[in-house]
């Protein structure tokens, strides 16, 4: 009862063309992802606890520091769902490592704003970081962070603070978390 | 390269491959919500998903932003499943610039299939 989320793999004959689908698509450049793919299962789901561990456990020894003024939040401190929810193994570290991307942007934005050129380019150098961490190396690819990059970060070095204006609409309650330290 | 003949689920949208991830995944069947964990990068354009492979019961899926909570409304898939674009709460099939995952759940159902599995176009 309550199974969990794994990798598929039993292929009933009602799969069939979905196999021969991701198949085609597996042929045609990159399409279909493998692995973890878009969406899908691998391993245990945790409940809103394990996955605040998980959090934590990854914030304890996060490889690259943040702006001036910004710390993690507690795991206590991190909003909890309204409904029971369970989470596909890796939420936690990226939500670590997502809120230390909303940092670095909203870094990039403010000197921006300031005029201040050097904090400026430093929070991109950071942000150029991204294929290193978890998010982007387990939980995303590198297509999307290329994606990313072009319509984000690309332009902010062109001076055009709107793109990282939009991204951090959703970065904006972890990062007033993260200034409160 | 370009992708053409895929089926006729895929015939009548785009087809760049770059926008395409195999997804699937494995739902409490206690019909629990799940937050998977891996991430895409979306432009600004109409992001759609097909499942063509559903659960025994029915599934609901929709993306969530970074941090955010879930800003499009679910789609739910009955039966075999089907094609379905996304929608933002106010109906817009415009979906912002963004990182996006999958929330997801099935109709509980303690015996049977729990696996969906699909294209995500994004």
């Amino acid at each position: 009862m309550g199974s969990t989320a794994s990798m598929v793999t039993r292929f009933p004959v009602r799969l069939a063309l979905g196999l021969a689908l991701c198949i085609a698509l597996a042929g045609c450049g990159g399409s279909g992802t493998g692995g973890r793919g878009g969406g899908g299962g691998d391993g245990e789901l945790l409940d809103h606890r394990a996955m605040l561990r998980e959090y934590a456990e990854r914030v304890e020894e996060f490889p690259f520091p943040l702006p001036e003024g910004y710390a993690f939040p507690k795991p206590e401190a991190l909003p909890t769902p309204a409904v029971p929810t369970l989470y596909q193994k890796g939420n936690g570290v990226v939500r670590a490592d997502t809120a230390w991307m909303c940092a670095w942007l909203n870094e990039w934005l403010e000197a921006w704003g300031a005029g201040d050129s050097g904090r400026a380019q430093e929070a991109l150098r950071w942000l150029e970081k991204l294929p290193e961490t978890e998010f982007i190396a387990s939980y995303s690819d590198l297509q999307s962070f290329r994606a990313f990059e072009a319509a984000v970060l690309e332009r902010a070095r062109l001076g055009d603070p709107e793109p990282v204006r939009g991204m951090l609409g959703s970065c904006r309650d972890i990062i007033e978390l993260m200034k409160r330290g | 390269m370009p992708c053409v003949g895929l089926g006729v689920f895929l015939r009548r949208i785009v087809l760049p491959p770059e926008k395409l991830s195999s997804v699937w995944g494995e739902p409490h069947t206690g019909g629990y919500l799940g937050k998977y964990s891996t991430y895409r990068w979306h432009n600004t354009e109409q992001a759609a998903r097909l499942v063509y492979d559903n659960v025994g019961t029915y599934s609901r899926l929709g993306l969530r932003e970074i941090f955010g909570s879930q800003i499009m409304r679910s789609n739910q898939y009955k039966g075999s499943g089907g094609y379905a674009p996304f929608a933002t709460l106010l109906g817009l099939l415009t979906i912002p610039a963004g990182w996006y995952a999958l929330n997801g759940r099935m109709g509980a159902w303690f015996s049977r299939d729990n696996v969906w599995q699909g294209i995500l176009v994004l």
